[in-house]
């Protein structure tokens, strides 16, 4: 991933990138004494700036002229609001056994103490390996899953207190588009009774338009609306990721968690689905959160990224900070796993291998999760879990030892 | 490596194209003509369809059903044994030259008891001197009434239950399943007896007595297939739409579970009008003047060795009659299996 291509990647959300002037972290979670020291360090690991980059507020917070922080109090540039706010959500699978006399034997700890934001019009990246909790963070939160513990909070209101109709109500304002494009469309019904189906469970159908509405939605997506009485097996895997999005988009919901949606689908179709989503996104001011494996799609997608390592959220940061200055080892790793389309490149840096499998979340290592399989492990990683911590910027890190470092 | 190339099929447009240009120009021959677009759908589908084998299903659950069932020739059979049937029952009087009940004494006494096939009566008469082929053709019936009343209500029953039970689960299901337990326990044609001792002798005992002892079965396929459906992402997809469980029962479990109840059902219909049979050939079925093919067949038992046509024709319907049924729910389960297409 050279410099060259990241600014151009980014233009056709010109708007977007435009507007986004201070990417700084509204949060009040930033410590002033962490700031002290990082200025130094990031002078340090700061590269050459970028021809256009578009978030001149790092540069200058990197060259270590100002420690000013700008994050706390003031709001959060262009995303609006915050939209959306995880804390420290948990679910747990019981594992049990037996037919009638059911016991209980062990837990799996999907998601464990995980804590996120969002805020209007942003889009929300979190990566991680299979079975590392993406998906089931994306289910709790839609609650198509009840969470253990934790609360979430959109719009200020926190929707695991929600009864089943404020949920219900809820359900036009959050949707979800699924991975599997050949999973996620019911067979037995045509193209358009999938689209208009939303419509019609919440009773808009004609109040929206109808059939017009449902045609309009159809080409929107980059459908032919004729095709609205085909059965979803006659379209191909980006065609069909097409109509989940169109249902989706139906009944014009603020936010929509993507769930891996172009995992499946082959590397040309991918980039297609990853420009509507753009698209989309500029025109409806959507908010997304975009789960997926593939790193080079979340950082083409993203603004700011979360990384998760067996059910904990490990580093979050914007995401020019998170890909160019990661702090947290397995993110060094991960990062370093990304292949850079320059040979020369490619072969003068070092890749991160890391030894060993993803421990079981049925009994995961003790304090901090990595410590298994880092090189950077000390008996204080299996000792005490570290905190996920603001190491400047609203760049959170959960490790003892969090050093930025260049590994792409 | 596929980040690799993925990366490169974003970046290749020129700049500010990518958005709005690049997906139009994909879809520009989609949206031109229908012609055209068919020709690209079935292009671009190739790659996926083969892969997921699986999700390639049916137009209307129906259309590709028949459009499978055409192609086995034993179902066709079964079809036509089943169609057959159906027409027998409607149009007895039709077909029937005699009447039932028309007991001929003199023609009774000419062959001291039952009379072998003639050109006047083709199946013969019975002890009663009445005409076999009438008797048999009033007594499709009897078994067709038994197969649909008895399946209904089995339908019915397992249906309900089995949704219930497969898609909430937890204690309903646990509820429910224990129930079935206990009917699978009961020797099947000894409950009937029992139930039709108790309620009287009768076809709608009869009905009631299979339909009763049949719904376990219904109930538990619908279950399991549930189970299954239930988890897919449409079902999650509608939930996170906010579909009330009503409609996501309705519209997305129950028409994608159906297919091995269907199937059941079918080979069901033949399988009561055998147990049809079976009691009233224990003479605790049908009450004796009706015509029925166990009822015959018992009248025949006397004459086993001497005039075995009195067995032999009820016996051919009876065989004929479920061997269709089976013939038409092998070819539905063939036509309706996912993994076999």
């Amino acid at each position: 991933m050279s410099n060259e291509d990241t600014p151009r990647k980014r233009t056709p959300s010109a708007a977007k990138s435009g507007a986004r002037k201070s990417p700084a972290k509204a949060t009040a979670r930033a410590k002033t004494p962490a700031k002290a020291k990082t200025p130094v360090k990031r002078g340090a690991a700061s590269r050459p700036a970028k021809s256009a980059a578009p978030r001149p507020s790092i540069r200058e917070m990197s060259g270590g002229a100002t420690v000013t922080d700008p994050a706390p109090t003031q709001p959060a540039g262009t995303f609006g609001e915050e939209l959306l706010r995880v804390e420290h959500l948990v679910k747990h699978f019981p594992v049990l056994r037996g037919i009638i006399f059911k016991s209980k034997v062990g837990t799996v700890q999907a998601v464990d103490d995980v804590s996120l934001s969002i805020r209007q019009g942003e889009t929300l990246g979190v990566v991680g390996e299979s079975g590392c909790g993406k998906s089931t963070t994306a289910r709790t939160v839609l609650r198509l899953l009840e969470p253990t513990s934790g609360a979430i909070y959109y719009n200020g209101q926190d929707i695991v207190k929600f009864n089943k109709d404020q949920m219900r109500r809820l359900r036009r304002e959050m949707q979800i588009i699924f991975q599997d494009p050949f999973a996620s469309l019911n067979p037995r019904m045509t193209v358009r009774s999938i689209v208009s189906e939303p419509l019609v469970i919440h009773g808009i159908y004609e109040k929206s338009g109808g059939a017009k509405y449902v045609a309009d939605l159809l080409e929107r997506v980059g459908l032919n609306p004729e095709h609205g009485n085909r059965y979803p097996h006659e379209f191909s895997g980006g065609q069909r990721q097409r109509i989940g999005v169109a249902r989706a988009l139906a009944l014009k919901p603020k936010l929509i968690i993507c769930d891996e949606p172009v995992s499946a689908l082959d590397v040309s179709v991918q980039a297609q689905i990853l420009n509507l989503l753009e698209d989309l996104q500029n025109e409806f001011g959507l908010t997304y959160m975009f789960i997926a494996h593939d790193l080079s799609v979340v950082r083409h997608i993203s603004d700011r990224v979360a990384v998760m390592y067996l059910g904990k959220v490990v580093e979050q940061a914007d995401r020019d900070t998170l890909y160019e200055r990661p702090m947290h080892p397995y993110t060094q790793a991960l990062i370093s796993a990304v292949p850079i389309p320059d040979p020369q490149k490619e072969r003068d840096r070092k890749r991160i291998i890391l030894e060993g499998d993803l421990p079981s979340p049925l009994n995961p290592p003790p304090a901090c999760r990595f410590h298994t399989r880092c090189w950077k492990a000390q008996q204080i990683c299996r000792d005490v879990e570290p905190p996920l911590e603001d190491h400047g910027n609203g760049h959170l890190v959960a490790c003892h030892f969090a050093e930025e470092a260049k590994v792409l | 490596m596929a980040k690799d190339m993925k990366r490169g099929a974003t970046d290749m447009p020129p700049v500010g194209a990518i958005s709005d240009e690049q997906v139009e120009d994909v879809l520009t021959p989609d949206q031109q003509t229908m012609a055209g677009t068919a020709t690209a759908i079935s292009t671009s589908a190739g790659v996926p369809a083969s892969t997921a084998a699986g999700a390639e299903v049916a137009l209307t659950l129906w259309g590709d059903v028949w459009r499978r069932l055409r192609k086995n020739r034993l179902a066709i059979i079964g079809l036509g044994i089943v169609g057959v049937l159906l027409i027998t029952a409607v149009f007895a009087p039709l077909i029937a030259p005699y009447d039932t009940n028309d007991q001929r004494i003199d023609v009774a006494s000419r062959c001291s008891g039952p009379c072998a096939p003639t050109l006047k009566h083709w199946m013969g008469t019975d002890q009663l001197g009445r005409d076999q082929f009438s008797r048999i053709v009033y007594g499709a019936r009897v078994s067709v009434i038994v197969g649909v009343f008895a399946v209904g209500i089995a339908l019915a029953l397992g249906l309900a239950l089995g949704a219930l039970s497969g898609y909430f689960g937890g204690a309903i299901d646990a509820l429910v399943m224990r129930i079935a337990d206990v009917f699978f326990a009961f020797p099947y044609v000894l409950a009937a007896i029992v139930l039709i001792i108790a309620i009287g002798q009768g076809v709608g005992s009869i009905v009631v007595a299979i339909g009763i002892f049949a719904w376990a079965t219904i109930a538990r396929l619908l279950r399991a297939s549930i189970l299954s459906t239930k988890e897919t992402e449409y079902v999650e997809a509608a939930r996170a739409l906010g579909a009330n469980h009503w409609r996501i029962i309705t519209r997305h479990v129950m028409p994608n579970s159906m297919a091995p109840v269907i199937v059941y059902a079918t080979i069901l219909i033949g399988s009561a009008i055998l147990t049809e049979a079976a009691l009233s050939f224990l003479g605790i079925g049908v009450v004796p003047p009706t015509p029925a093919w166990g009822y015959m067949v018992n009248a025949g038992k006397p004459f086993l060795t001497t005039r075995p046509y009195m067995i032999i024709f009820p016996g051919i319907a009876i065989v004929f009659t479920v061997l269709g049924f089976i013939f038409l729910g092998d070819g539905l389960r063939d036509s309706m299996d996912p993994r076999l297409r």
